[in-house]
């Protein structure tokens, strides 16, 4: 009260430098909303906007907010879209955003992107918009080609990142690494490690030695070892290593360059690459391994067997290991007795459709959990996994902040009981309590989700797939989960109830997806009503084959067609993909035909 | 590149020619072009008359798919045993980890046994010839910037026309759709023998009037085909260099452009399409 109303007589000056040291976006989030002077002088002070659904606000408003913008961070596409469950067109584009940008904050300076669909046109727009340009970071973004690397390249003087990371680029050819300005660069971290095709070794080369600055370098599979050894003679300080292709003859000059250059590089900490890797280029990296902090074998299917275990026995300081299942129990045996520090651990499945033999079971989960205590992020495809295992492992690693488990077979019991996995996620949320984000699998019944939601409290992100049995499973999750942010769920036999059990959650969330449920057209447009708030996202695909025909000129034109279809007074029909997320933007004006919006 | 040669030899079928694997069940080139929806749709064989009849009225095969279509004719509806976006691994990653494992079979007409190829060891449609050529070592391939591809066996003359089996079964001529479209919908090649290829109306042009020779030079046999406007244009066949000099019906002149001067070199066509 009397503290309060001292700030009052603070000078805006001092707010802002008190709020300088806000860097946590959802601090700022807050104090913005203390009172109006308060707004005022965030807004104005802002550097970094994170914006977490693209569409919860509209772009223009978003670049007025913030005139001051250096950075900004937006995802696009629901993350199932990653799964092909959004079809394609279904929106995300860069476009508005960086046009909206461009009217109203020419000091961006970085741009990051995930799940978004960004142009040529839109790259070309961003360099000459943004005179500051520095850094442009794109995930599992597509609708773009190299001929727009070559607009980032040839135009942002002041280039310091370009940070593409399993994009979806059309390849027209490899001139664009031509296009970097011809003296010195200020890259310091290139990563083109998803570009498929050819590119031209001699401009990569060029390119490198006029980078003095590079700290990180991810290069694609088309470059071979002779080119990598040359790079990274060029290189010694390179922190950050993805190579291209690991293929060399034996003893080949190639070769031996490559042992001498990697011994050069003392400031190694992280690699990743390894397409291809013959046995003889693996035995060329043993010497860095002891420094190594981040290991990425997660697209070397040839790294396995003895060749794995002869590599990790090395990397006593990893804290970060990607690595393919083909590495087996054993192999993960051997991670855990040797990677000690180790705190994030994803396992990739080789064989997408189980098949084969197992190749890593919950035997090698409970390894690395007694071996590595201060795991705390896991991503882990298996073939099976038990209760007693989940049990085991919540006990060895208390710490665990992300913790995925897909089980590759839907609905798979505990093969040791035959029973529901309940008790194990159980013995997970209630040891675990800081977990953030969840992904379940395998049989699963309500009573997972009565622990999750009474345990799992500091939950945000929680992923469903082919669980539960009433909508009092989905219930007990929105009921419970406090900080829920994000909830995805597919293939699960929750129904309107559940949808509408408390509509006023959803607008504490950034997102519900629901997708081959059991919600019908009644409950969502109910939903619709109620929330205003929210927009309420259906898509149903045989739309798409309308609007295909639409497209071929065969059916006339209707044009209330989406009106004609949700009001023709069959509601009980089932919702096949439900997307709902606040925002204040409105409607989607970009929804394609086949989203519609109640 | 390296790998690929490796395994393919350790890998490649040898197994007599299997007359129902290469049985043809027809499809357009150009009906696999991507919609929003991809959707792929199948014709029937008289559709394909018709078109070869109406060859030359248009030109830009990208109009003819739409209009032709109606409403009845389904996608085709695969059946999927596997559920979708199941497991939740990223498309990349899926491709990423593919890439080693796209084998599709090769089989050649007359040829006693097939062969293997990794579709994602290339990095498009000449690479793969490239190799086609390397592992049918009887083949020479013609090297121009047009857009049809074909190999060439020089010894009989014969002309292969290279044919995919795309997901819904329908046989393609491969080259109408981008390089990526294609190493995902190819399911096994089949270099069909060109006056079978053209006798199924398979062989499709961009412009009208395309004329097919093939050129014996003395030494060596050296095959290709051109567009009725070269005259005078220097063409590269086979990586020797040519002059266009003169063009009749059965006979066309050419200079050989040697690193040590000119010759003068008569061709005979042997065969002529014109379409």
């Amino acid at each position: 009260m009397k503290v309060q109303s001292a700030m009052f007589y603070f000078p805006e000056e001092v707010i802002e430098h008190i709020f300088s040291f806000l860097t946590h976006h959802p601090d700022r989030n807050t104090v913005s909303t203390v009172c109006k002077a308060w707004y005022k002088i965030e807004r104005l002070s802002r550097c970094e906007v994170f914006v977490g659904n693209c569409y919860a606000i509209r772009p223009d408003r978003a670049a007025a907010r913030f005139p001051g913008l250096r950075s900004l961070t937006l995802k696009g596409k629901p993350h199932f879209a990653d799964f092909d469950l959004v079809p394609p067109d279904w929106g995300g584009l860069a476009g508005p955003w960086i046009e909206a940008m461009a009217r109203s904050c020419p000091n961006l300076e970085e741009l990051r992107m995930k799940r978004m669909v960004v142009s040529d046109e839109s790259l070309e727009l961003l360099v000459h918009a943004f005179p500051n340009f520095k850094a442009l970071v794109l995930v599992s973004c597509e609708g773009f080609s190299t001929d727009g690397l070559a607009a980032v390249a040839r135009s942002c003087k002041s280039l310091r990142e370009l940070d593409l990371q399993e994009n979806e680029i059309e390849d027209r050819g490899p001139r664009w690494l031509n296009s970097f300005p011809d003296m010195c660069t200020s890259l310091v971290s290139l990563n083109f490690a998803c570009l498929k095709g050819e590119v031209n070794l001699k401009s990569l080369e060029r390119l490198v030695c006029r980078s003095p600055n590079l700290k990180c370098l991810r290069l694609n599979r088309a470059v071979p070892v002779e080119t990598l050894a040359k790079i990274m003679n060029q290189c010694p300080n390179l922190e950050d290593l993805g190579t291209g292709s690991l293929l060399a003859d034996q003893f080949s000059e190639a070769y031996v360059s490559l042992i001498s250059a990697l011994q050069k590089c003392k400031k190694l900490r992280s690699l990743s690459g390894f397409w291809d890797a013959s046995p003889l280029c693996l035995l060329a990296v043993y010497p860095i391994c002891a420094n190594l902090t981040g290991l990425n074998l997660s697209y070397a299917p040839t790294v396995q067997g003895q060749d794995f275990i002869n590599l990790i026995q090395h990397c006593v300081k990893l804290l970060r290991l990607w690595v393919l299942d083909s590495v087996g129990d054993k192999g993960l045996a051997v991670v855990a007795s040797a990677c000690k520090e180790l705190q994030e651990l994803r396992v990739f499945p080789s064989d997408l459709f189980a098949a084969g033999p197992a190749t890593v079971t919950e035997e090698g989960l409970v390894a690395i959990s007694t071996g590595c205590p201060k795991l705390n992020s896991l991503l882990y495809f298996c073939h099976s996994m038990t209760n007693s295992a989940l049990i085991t492992v919540s006990k060895n690693c208390p710490n665990f902040t992300r913790f995925r488990l897909c089980i590759l077979e839907p609905r798979k019991p505990d093969p040791a009981t035959n029973e529901p996995l309940d008790e194990g996620f159980g013995a997970v949320v209630k040891t675990c309590k800081n977990l953030r984000r969840f992904s379940i699998s395998g049989l699963l019944t309500d009573q997972v989700f009565y622990y999750i939601g009474k345990y799992a409290k500091a939950l945000e992100m929680l992923s469903i797939a082919f669980a539960g049995d009433t909508d009092q499973g989905m219930t007990y999750v929105l009921n419970g989960c406090k900080n829920l942010r994000k909830l995805e769920i597919r293939d699960c036999p929750f129904g309107d109830g559940a949808l509408l059990a408390d509509v006023t959650k959803y607008e504490t969330m950034r997102s519900l997806w629901m997708s081959s449920c059991d919600i019908s057209l009644r409950g969502c447009k109910a939903l619709a009503t109620k929330m205003p708030s929210l927009n309420v996202e259906i898509i149903n695909e045989w739309e798409a084959e309308m609007e295909e025909n639409l497209n071929n000129g065969v059916a006339e034109v209707i044009s209330n067609n989406n009106n004609k279809h949700i009001n023709n007074g069959n509601d009980e029909r089932k919702v096949e993909k439900l997307y709902v997320y606040r925002t204040v933007g409105g409607p989607r004006t970009d929804a394609p035909d086949f989203v519609w919006t109640l | 590149m390296s790998v690929e040669t490796e395994r393919s030899s350790t890998e490649s079928d040898v197994s007599g020619l299997d007359y129902e694997e290469t049985a043809l069940t027809l499809g357009i080139p150009g009906g696999a072009r991507a919609t929003g929806a991809e959707l792929e749709r199948k014709r029937g064989f008289s559709r394909t008359v018709d078109l070869t009849s109406r060859i030359g009225a248009s030109e830009d095969r990208s109009d003819e798919s739409p209009d032709t279509n109606t409403a009845g004719s389904a996608k085709a509806p695969a059946p999927k045993a596997r559920v979708v976006g199941w497991p939740p691994v990223r498309n990349y990653r899926k491709n990423a980890l593919k890439s080693s494992n796209k084998y599709v079979k090769v089989a050649v007409d007359g040829a006693p046994y097939l062969r293997k190829v990794d579709l994602e060891a290339y990095g498009g449609y000449e690479e793969l010839l490239s190799a086609l050529q390397e592992m049918f070592s009887c083949f020479t391939i013609r090297n121009y910037p047009n857009e049809e591809r074909k190999l060439v066996d020089p010894i009989h003359g014969t002309e292969y026309v290279p044919t995919y089996e795309d997901k819904d079964g329908d046989w393609m001529l491969v080259g109408d759709v981008p390089w990526k479209m294609f190493v995902d919908a190819c399911k096994r090649l089949r270099l069909m023998k060109s006056s079978e290829a053209t006798n199924l109306g398979l062989i499709f042009t961009k412009s009208i009037s395309r004329i097919n020779w093939q050129i014996h030079l003395r030494r060596k046999h050296i095959l290709g085909k051109s567009n009725a406007q070269l005259l005078g244009s220097i063409i590269t066949l086979n990586h020797v260099q040519f002059i266009v000099l003169s063009f009749t019906e059965s006979q066309v002149w050419l200079f050989e452009i040697l690193s040590s001067g000119w010759s003068v070199s008569e061709f005979m066509l042997a065969s002529q399409f014109i379409i």
